[in-house]
């Protein structure tokens, strides 16, 4: 089963899938890093200081990867891409005053920073993810340590695996994020 | 006859949440205001396509009080793909505007785009 983690970058999905492979034994496909390693790209972008991505060759990558993998055991697809592929789909949030301190340690140029960060605020990745994908489930990473998103994760990996998501849909609801209390003053 | 008064309509929308709010040309100074929490009392409407229309009717009141007579409209508004477009509420708060009389500019769509070292073709997809 493949699991797309998503979520505007420095929401913490290789953090979060570095623990999940190193301490869980969980399969992790690192996108980013496959898309450089492999060429799995069509050009570059200057403006943006991006690689453009090529997703047919991407979704073929991923298809055989999973098939390796088994298709009973769990694959998690690690990328703020994740969600143009995957069709259960795990958001990880984290408020914009929040991100944008995690992407300026990261040395990020400003514009960098404030298009993500108002990414973010805006529920982009959310939104595709919800247009796009059968199931999602929405995580709050803003103040909360790595082992208790962990067992988020692993309660949601869990009940898709046995196909009973009821119990977890509205603890994990989309939309249960907002960002926008700042917008009525 | 007076010149014309445009000013400039940024309508932003998110999940949960609509803003409407309506500058000069320069950007300095706030002609109008309102947000989704200020025309629906449920949290679930404030950001649908019929609280936007609402929303830009309260803001058409306000600019035709001040004498604006059109707006250039700046769209960061997510979603759009399937069945909303562009957002939620952002294509129903512009004809609301020019059902009130209100002249449409430029629209413009100025969607951040999340990206790190990689992105996806297109970038926005609207
Ligand atoms: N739960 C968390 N709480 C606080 N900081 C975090 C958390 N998860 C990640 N970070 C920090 O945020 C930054 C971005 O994390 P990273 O995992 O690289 O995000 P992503 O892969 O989503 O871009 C890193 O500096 C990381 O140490
Ligand atoms: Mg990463």
């Amino acid at each position: 089963m493949l699991i797309g983690l998503t979520g505007t970058p420095g929401t913490g999905k290789s953090s979060l899938s570095n623990f999940l492979e190193t301490n869980l034994g969980y399969n992790i496909i690192h996108l980013n890093e496959m898309i450089k390693n492999e060429n799995l790209y069509k050009y570059e972008d200057e403006e943006r200081d991006s690689v453009v991505a090529d997703m047919d060759k991407i979704s073929e990558r991923v298809s055989e990867i999973t098939e390796e993998n088994n298709d009973k055991s769990v694959t998690i697809l690690e990328s703020h891409l994740s969600h143009y592929i995957a069709d259960n789909i795990i958001v990880l949030r984290a408020s914009p005053e929040e991100l944008e301190k995690r992407l300026t340690s990261r040395g990020y140029s400003n514009e960098k920073i404030q298009e993500n960060v108002d990414a973010e605020e805006l529920d982009v990745i959310l939104f595709e993810s919800v247009e796009w994908c059968s199931r999602v489930f929405e995580v709050d990473t803003t103040n909360r340590p790595l082992n208790n998103i962990v067992s988020n994760v692993d309660e949601i990996i869990t009940a898709l695996l046995n196909d009973n998501i009821k119990d977890i849909e509205s603890k994990y609801k989309p939309g249960s994020v907002d960002w926008t209390s700042g917008w009525y003053s | 006859m007076a010149q014309e008064i445009w000013g400039v309509a940024h309508i932003k929308s998110s999940f949960n949440n609509t803003i409407i709010t309506v500058t000069d040309l320069t950007g300095a100074e706030t002609l109008a205001k309102s947000s989704g929490g200020m025309v629906t009392k449920a949290a679930r409407d404030e950001s649908s396509p019929y609280t936007a229309m609402q929303m830009a009717r309260q803001v058409a009141d306000m600019l035709k009080d001040k004498g604006v007579q059109g707006v250039h409209i700046k769209v960061r508004a997510p979603g759009g793909n399937k069945h909303r477009s562009p957002g939620p509420g952002a294509q129903a708060a512009i004809r609301a505007f020019a059902r009130a009389g209100i002249r449409i500019g430029r629209i413009e769509d100025v969607t951040p785009v999340p990206h790190d070292g990689t992105r996806p073709e297109g970038g926005r997809r609207v």
